[in-house]
This record gives structure tokens, C-alpha cells and sequence, in this order.
């Protein structure tokens, strides 16, 4: 191979355009015709004639296609194209395969062309197609710079020295593209040799193998190849034929052609249908295996049970609902007998027995027994499959109704609860409205479930606890239980019962409240019970603290009685001592001042303890009632004169001022003297042992009404406020304990006021308080 | 007879006056006496004479003996100051509260003449005064 000096010599002449339009160049070709050249000038087997005419030195750029179908064809073709330029002096470049070079310069040599002096000359120039190319491309596509300078550089080099004569140039660099499928950058490469012609003179011959157009898809590039050039040739086979015989070809090849498209499209559809044809099976294929793995999936595991007895009761299908229904593995069930499970054997022989007879079991209840231990209830539908009048198996539906058979019995249980329940049990819906009654409803409130179901609750409540339901409906809504509610209901007869309510609400799946459930339990009794309790526990209660207040007194009263005994004891040794040491003296002394004085001492003090002494005998036979009034008529001034003179002695010891008002000179009254003497001693006595000496005291008899009354006033120390309620009570005094100025029981004023109610009259005492002096006033009712 | 300025002087305090009176007689021939009826008189009076005992009845009016005798005792200069209670209390709770409360000596009316004096000696330790009575 001669490889190309970089000589850059510009092209002689300018193509006149990069693309000829495709009019421009038949009109060429007819003008050719016309101008007498034929159909055998213009289709000539080696391209001669246009050689010849490229080589005229004409400035029309050349740019003529080949279709082969032989090697040797295309070399003689070249041969043909090279040949009348190697005799016009024209420089020559061929850019073919190694194997073409080598067969082109054999056809010039067949030619008698001396291939190396041409060589030698500079006209022929030989360059390897594969290298030129692959000198340009990049990624698979042709570059423009890289053609220009590559091609640009042979064209150049091949021309030099002969730049007067047109290039004739062979390539089959866009064969080499075609044929290894790359028909884009083929048609690009075709572009750029057409571009290139813009700057250089030459004449390009190019040759395609007609085999890379043999697909019908390659029409559009075989037209696109045609367009990019300015001369197209047809294969040998069409221009070694005479130019009668051409248009025959033509009108056979318009013929086959025609009838090709025709086969073509008929194909198209034929394989179109096909291709529908393998799509739909594919479809019905997938859409049935969809159906079988449905049908499979439904058996399988559907949630009812499922299963196949042979005839003789073998199990040899199940699914998986009728496995988890019984708790065993598909080994441990299938492949068993069904009578193994049933609980009882009658009724699994004569199941069997009448499918053998071709009968349905719908629903057939039997027990079948659960790896546990446990017994389920199912319900089985069932009939058989015959094939040939052969029972091949048993088509078994099985349905799980223990739960449902359980809620039954629970259900069962609950109303016979209710039933016998000595409880009203009542069910009502949110708008108190009775919908259930059982008979304890029935005897407790009067009503019989007829007369009440459909109507209001409200019907049992009186009237004043109406607003009651309101509540309890509102926190039936809510959801909420009412729990021992006591209150009361009212009978049909109107009698009131104490009752206490459990309200709960009635809930639906969902948790919503669409009813309530009542319990009322008669509680009168039981309330009458509490009630009875209660008054029992008060009076045990009232017991237990009289007890305690009857102790206390009674502790009270020993307390006092101790008192009593000890002061008894100081009041009557006191006067004792005084008489005994007195009585001594007496003995031992006989002077007048000191017998007299003895015996006033021994008087004043006998008398003492005998007005003590009968003080006590008197509060004794009050006390035990004895004591007795000596009814009589009598006059209280005689009376009142009486008591007067008895307690002279001791006014003028203490030099005390007693004044006497009578009203009346005469005023009789009933009653006893001595006793009535005694009261009024006693209350002048009283009177001058709580007046200081040279005190005051006043005594007045006057009438008020019909009664006599008779007032004892003193000057004296009075009485205190807090003992004046108690100045009547035996053994009280004022000033007790050891520390007191006066002595005596405290029996006097206790006796006085004992005597005077037992003649009917009052006596009270008032004073102003402690060193304001008394008054006691007596009231008899006076002789009518 | 020990000659009247020579006699111990005794201090006798009792509200009821018969009984007063009688003691007077009882302790005169032997003892200087002074008759006091209320507590409070004699506790002047002791603030101001040495007394060489107190016969004294208990139930009196505003201050009784009990108190009167645990008064003295809390006193350094009476602490040890002979006291006869002469009373007609005579229960037996009476006679617990009596020896608790102080007295040198206790006797219960109605009383034998020479009793007191008899006391008053066996206090002063004075002859003729006896066994003491077992309380």
C-alpha cells in the first residue's frame, strides 16, 4: 500500500450542491438519455461510459452507486470505471478491503494496465478501506473534521501532479458499514463524500453488495443510498441484459415487486393473527390457571370445612378449615376413617347409608370428636359423587356449631334464670320502653307480662320520682350501670314497695347502649328489717344510757348517802358533846350560873338533835310513805302564833327584828296543825340562821284568791342563783362540805315543801341573790 | 397549880359555841387559853403569840381544820406546832384524811372531859399525860 502524502491541494472545481434533489439528478439523467447516451450507455456493466465521461475534465462532480451481487462483478465494474482515466492520464484512488485491492489490480492487469508503473507514476493510488475508515470513526459514527482530513488528505495526495485532470476515485468504506449494519452511518458517510466534492474534483464510484439490501425493511435505506447519489447502477444481472429485455425485467420486477408487497402484507396479517392467535391462548392459559389455583384456593381454604369419604367412610380429601375445626394434622385425618371421629357410630353408619341411597344430608347434626379430647358440634351437608354408577366419594360441608350450640344451652340456662329468679328481671329498650318481664316482675309488681310489655316503665314509678328514669336513661346511654339503687316503685293494686334497682345497659357489637337490663329485688322486708334494727339499736342505745344514768345516779346516791351518814354523824355528836360535857359539869359543879347554864346548853342541844331526829324519821316515812296528814280544821293565825313563840329564844338571841303582819285575825283552813307549825317553824328557823344577828324578818298571812298565803322575808345572806332550783331537795345545801357556817341535814325546807303539797298547796323561794336575802312563800288552799 | 403565867398557852379554835365553851372549861385549869372561832383569827393571832399547842375543830366556816393544819405545816416556824383536832367527824374516811393532812393528835366527839387536856400534855410531853391513843 502507498501511504498518502499530506499534500493539501485544493479542489479544482465546487460541487454544486451537498444535496441534489433527487428531480435534478433524473432530469440529468433523461437530458443524458435524450442526448442519445441509451439505456446501455447509462446501465453499462463497468461504469465506462461514465468514466468516460468523468474523465472529459468536465466540472461535474460524479457521484455514481453500484449494486453487485459478485465479487467479480464488482471488480470488473471497477475495472471498467479505473480503466479510460488510466488512458486520459486522470489520477485514480481506490479505497478497498485488502482483498479488493488485490483483486482490482488483477482486472486492470486483465486489462493490460501496468498496475505498478501507474503505481510508480503517481496516477494509481491503492489505499486500505478498513484502516481509512477506522481512522475517522468515532463511537461507531463517522466523524466530519476526522473524513475531511483523512479522506481530504488521499483525494489530495492522489491527485498531486495531475491537478488538471479529475480524480477517479473507487470506495467501499459505506459498503464496509452497510454490510456490518451500521446503514445510518453509512448514509452519513455518503453525506460527507458529497460535501467533500465541494472542495475537491473528483468522480466517486461506489459499489453496495446487493445481499445487505434483502430485507424488505431495508427499502427506505436502499432509497436513501440511491438518493445520495447522482448515477445509480443495478446489479449485473440487469445491465448484461439488452434494453428489450431491461424492460421486460422492469415490468417482472414491477410484477414480483407488486405481488411481494401483496405477499408481504399478507404475511403481516397472517403473523399478526398468529401473534393474536398465541397471545389469547396465553391469556385463556394464565386466566384458567387463575381459575384452577382459584378453585383450588377456595377448597382449600375456605372457611367452612371440607371433606371426601370413599364409600366405605375412608377420608381421602380435607381442608384446612376442617383440620384446624378438629386440631388434627392432614397425617393424622386423612387417610383415616370418618368414624373414627364421630362420637357416635350410628350416626355415622347411617350417614353413610343413605348417601349411599343418592341422598343430600342438609344441616345433619352430628359430634365428631376434637384431638383434645373435646367434643365439637357440627353441622354436616353432604351428597355423592357417582361416576358410572360408581360412589367415587362424598362431598362434605362442615360447619363448627359448638360455640353457637353453647351460647344456645348458656341461653337456655339464662332464661330458666330468669324464669325462676325470685328477682324482677326486666329489660326495657333507651326509651323506657318494657320489652321483657319475667314472673318475679310479675308477682312483685302486679303486672302480667301481657299488660306491660310495650308499654313505659314509667308506669311503675311514683309519681313524685318521675325525673328518676330521666337520670337513669341518661346514664343508660352513656353506657353506664346503675348499681343498688334504692328507691321505690308502685304496684298495680298502688301499693309503694321499697326496691332496690341494678340497672345495666344492653350493648351491641359494637359497644353502642340499644337497651337496658333491670334487676329489682323487694327490699320492704329487709328495709323493715333496718328500720326495726335501727329502732332496736335506739333503744338499746336509750337503755345503755338510762343504765348509765341509773348508775350513776345510783353511784350519786351512795356518794350522797356517804355524805348524809358522815354529816349525820357530825350533826348529832356535835349537840352530843355539848350535852355530855355539860352533863359532866353538872357533876361536878353545883353553883346556880353554872347549872343554869348547863341546862340551857343541854336544852338547846337535845332539842337540836331531836328536831334533827324528827327531821329524818319524817324523810323516812315520806319516803316510804308513811307519812300521814291528821286532817282537820284549824286556823293558820293560831298556827303562825305557835311558830312564833317556838323560835322566840332564838330571834332575841340574835337580836333579830321579827315583825308579824296578819291580815286577818282568823283564817281556817284543812289541814294538820302540828305539821303545818312544824313548816312554818321550819322557815322561820331558816330564815334566822342565814339572817346575821340584829337582822330582819318578816312574816305575813294574807288571802290571795281563795288561797291562805304566808311569806317568811329575811335580810339574811339570800341564796345563790345557780341553788335556787334546788333549795327544796333533801340533803342540799347551799354551803356544804367542811367548810360550812351552818349545820343540819338539809332535811327542813325538803319536808316543809313535802307537807305543804300534801295539803294541797305550793311553796316556792326567791331571792335576789347572795347577801340579798330570801322570801318563801307558802300557798294553802284556804276552806271554800 | 402551876401559877397562870406559867401556864403553856394554848390556842382553841371551834365555830359552835357550846363546844367552845366546854373546851374553855376543859383546858383552863392547867393551860393558858385562847378561844378563837374562825381560822382566820388565829392565824393573826399566831403571827403574834407563841402558842405551845392548837386544839381545833375541823368543820369550820370558810377554812376548814384540814386545810388550816396543812397551811401550818408548810410553815417552818409551825411545822412541828402540836395540833388536836377535836372533831365530830368520825367516818372512816374522815380519820385517813385527818392523820394525812398533819394533826399531832385526833379525838373524836363526843369526848370525856379530861381527854383534851390529857392530849394537849401527852403533845407538850408534860406528866400525866398517858399512852398516847393508837390513831
Amino acid at each position: 500500500l502507498i501511504r498518502p502524502n499530506s499534500l493539501a491541494v485544493p479542489g479544482a472545481a465546487r460541487f454544486t450542491g451537498s444535496s441534489i434533489p433527487r428531480q435534478n439528478a433524473t432530469k440529468n439523467a433523461n437530458k443524458s438519455a435524450t442526448e442519445g447516451e441509451g439505456l446501455q450507455m447509462r446501465f453499462g456493466s463497468d461504469g465506462s461510459n461514465k468514466a468516460a465521461r468523468a474523465i472529459s475534465g468536465s466540472d461535474t462532480h460524479e457521484h455514481i452507486v453500484k449494486f453487485y451481487e459478485t465479487e467479480d462483478h464488482l471488480c470488473e465494474a471497477v475495472g471498467g470505471f479505473l480503466a479510460p482515466g488510466v488512458k486520459h492520464g486522470n489520477p485514480l484512488l481506490v479505497i478497498a478491503t485488502a482483498d479488493h485491492l488485490t483483486r482490482i489490480t488483477k482486472q486492470l492487469q486483465s486489462l493490460s494496465v501496468d498496475v505498478d508503473a501507474l503505481s510508480r507514476s503517481g496516477q494509481l493510488t491503492r489505499v486500505d478501506a478498513e484502516k481509512v475508515l477506522a481512522s475517522f470513526m468515532v463511537n461507531g459514527v463517522p466523524d466530519k473534521a476526522r473524513f475531511k482530513l483523512a479522506v481530504g488528505g488521499v483525494i489530495d495526495l492522489a491527485t498531486s501532479g495531475r491537478e488538471n485532470r479529475k480524480l477517479l476515485a473507487f470506495g467501499e468504506m459505506v459498503d464496509l458499514l452497510w454490510r456490518s449494519g451500521k446503514s445510518e452511518a453509512a448514509i452519513i458517510l455518503e453525506q460527507f463524500w458529497n460535501e467533500l466534492a465541494r472542495d475537491h474534483r473528483f468522480s466517486l464510484f461506489c459499489a453496495y453488495s446487493l445481499n445487505g439490501f434483502d430485507r424488505h425493511a431495508q427499502s427506505f435505506g436502499f432509497q436513501e443510498v440511491c438518493r445520495q447519489h447522482s448515477q445509480v447502477i443495478p446489479t449485473e444481472q440487469f445491465v448484461q441484459l439488452s434494453p428489450a429485455e431491461q424492460m421486460r425485467e422492469i415490468s417482472t420486477l414491477q410484477q414480483r415487486s407488486l405481488a411481494l408487497e401483496t405477499e408481504l402484507l399478507h404475511q403481516k396479517q397472517i403473523q399478526k393473527a398468529l401473534v393474536d392467535a398465541i397471545e389469547e391462548r396465553s391469556r385463556l392459559e394464565d386466566k384458567l390457571r387463575k381459575a384452577e389455583t382459584g378453585l383450588q384456593d377456595f377448597f382449600e381454604n375456605a372457611v367452612v370445612g371440607l371433606h371426601w369419604l370413599e364409600a366405605d367412610g375412608t377420608i381421602s380429601w380435607a381442608n384446612q378449615a376442617e383440620l384446624e375445626m378438629l386440631g388434627y394434622s392432614r397425617e393424622e385425618y386423612v387417610g383415616r376413617s370418618i368414624a373414627d371421629f364421630h362420637v357416635d357410630r350410628g350416626v355415622f353408619e347411617e350417614m353413610m347409608a343413605r348417601l349411599g341411597r343418592n341422598e343430600s344430608l342438609a344441616d345433619y347434626e352430628v359430634q365428631l370428636l376434637h384431638k383434645d379430647g373435646s367434643v365439637r358440634h357440627v353441622l354436616i351437608t353432604s351428597n355423592a359423587l357417582w361416576l358410572d354408577g360408581e360412589f367415587v366419594h362424598t362431598r362434605c360441608f362442615t360447619r363448627d356449631i359448638t360455640a353457637l350450640k353453647q351460647k344456645e344451652r348458656a341461653e337456655l340456662l339464662l332464661g330458666a334464670i330468669v324464669e325462676s329468679a325470685d328477682d324482677a328481671i326486666v329489660s326495657k329498650t333507651l326509651e323506657g320502653i318494657v320489652t321483657s318481664w319475667n314472673p318475679a316482675a310479675e308477682k312483685l309488681f302486679g303486672y302480667a307480662a301481657e299488660e306491660i310489655i310495650g308499654r313505659s316503665i314509667t308506669m311503675l314509678i311514683p309519681p313524685d320520682l318521675q325525673s328518676e328514669e330521666v337520670e337513669i336513661l341518661r346514664k343508660l346511654r352513656a353506657g353506664e350501670r346503675i348499681d343498688h339503687y334504692e328507691t321505690q316503685r308502685v304496684r298495680k293494686d298502688g301499693q309503694v314497695l321499697d326496691v332496690s334497682l341494678t340497672v345495666s345497659p344492653v350493648l351491641d357489637k359494637t359497644g353502642r347502649a340499644i337497651g337496658a337490663s333491670k334487676i329489682a329485688r323487694d327490699i320492704t322486708y329487709r328495709k323493715w328489717v333496718e328500720a326495726e334494727r335501727e329502732r332496736l339499736l335506739a333503744r338499746e342505745t336509750s337503755a345503755r344510757l338510762e343504765a348509765q344514768r341509773a348508775q350513776s345516779e345510783a353511784e350519786r346516791a351512795s356518794r350522797m348517802k356517804d355524805e348524809f351518814l358522815a354529816i349525820l354523824s357530825h350533826e348529832l355528836r356535835t349537840p352530843l358533846n355539848a350535852i355530855l360535857g355539860w352533863t359532866s359539869i353538872l357533876a361536878s359543879r353545883n353553883d346556880e350560873s353554872a347549872v343554869r347554864q348547863a341546862v340551857e346548853v343541854i336544852q338547846r342541844n337535845a332539842g337540836l338533835q331531836r328536831r334533827l331526829i324528827e327531821d329524818l324519821l319524817d324523810m323516812s316515812r315520806i319516803l316510804t310513805g308513811k307519812f300521814t296528814i291528821k286532817w282537820q280544821r284549824l286556823d293558820l293565825v293560831n298556827v303562825l302564833k305557835s311558830a312564833v313563840d317556838t323560835v322566840q329564844p332564838a330571834v332575841a338571841a340574835k337580836k333579830i327584828n321579827l315583825d308579824i303582819h296578819m291580815q286577818q285575825e282568823t283564817c281556817f283552813i284543812a289541814g294538820d296543825a302540828d305539821r303545818l307549825q312544824q313548816v312554818i317553824w321550819n322557815l322561820l328557823t331558816n330564815a334566822i340562821k342565814f339572817t346575821p344577828p340584829e337582822g330582819r324578818i318578816e312574816l305575813y298571812l294574807r288571802a290571795s284568791g281563795s288561797n291562805a298565803e304566808i311569806t317568811v322575808r329575811d335580810n339574811g345572806q339570800g341564796i345563790p342563783a345557780d341553788f335556787l332550783p334546788y333549795v327544796f331537795q333533801r340533803f342540799r345545801q347551799a354551803d356544804a362540805g367542811t367548810t360550812r357556817r351552818h349545820g343540819g341535814l338539809g332535811l327542813g325546807l325538803a319536808v316543809a315543801r313535802y307537807l305543804i303539797e300534801a295539803h294541797g298547796g305550793t311553796v316556792c323561794a326567791t331571792s335576789d341573790g347572795e347577801g340579798l336575802g330570801a322570801t318563801f312563800t307558802v300557798r294553802l288552799p284556804g276552806l271554800s | 397549880m402551876t401559877p397562870r403565867e406559867a401556864k403553856p398557852l394554848i390556842a382553841v379554835l371551834e365555830d359552835h359555841d357550846d363546844t367552845r365553851e366546854l373546851l374553855l372549861i376543859y383546858l383552863e385549869n392547867e393551860f393558858s387559853v385562847r378561844a378563837f372561832r374562825e381560822v382566820g383569827d388565829l392565824l393573826t393571832a399566831l403571827e403574834q403569840e407563841k402558842f405551845a399547842a392548837i386544839v381545833t375543830d375541823i368543820m369550820l366556816p370558810g377554812i376548814d381544820g384540814y386545810d388550816f393544819v396543812e397551811r401550818l405545816r408548810r410553815d417552818s416556824r409551825f411545822a412541828s406546832l402540836p395540833v388536836i383536832a377535836v372533831t365530830a367527824l368520825a367516818m372512816a374516811s374522815d380519820r385517813e384524811r385527818v392523820i394525812a393532812s398533819g394533826f399531832t393528835e385526833y379525838l373524836i366527839k363526843p369526848i370525856e372531859p379530861q381527854e383534851v387536856a390529857k392530849a394537849v400534855r401527852r403533845c407538850l410531853e408534860l406528866p400525866g399525860s398517858g399512852v398516847p391513843p393508837a390513831s
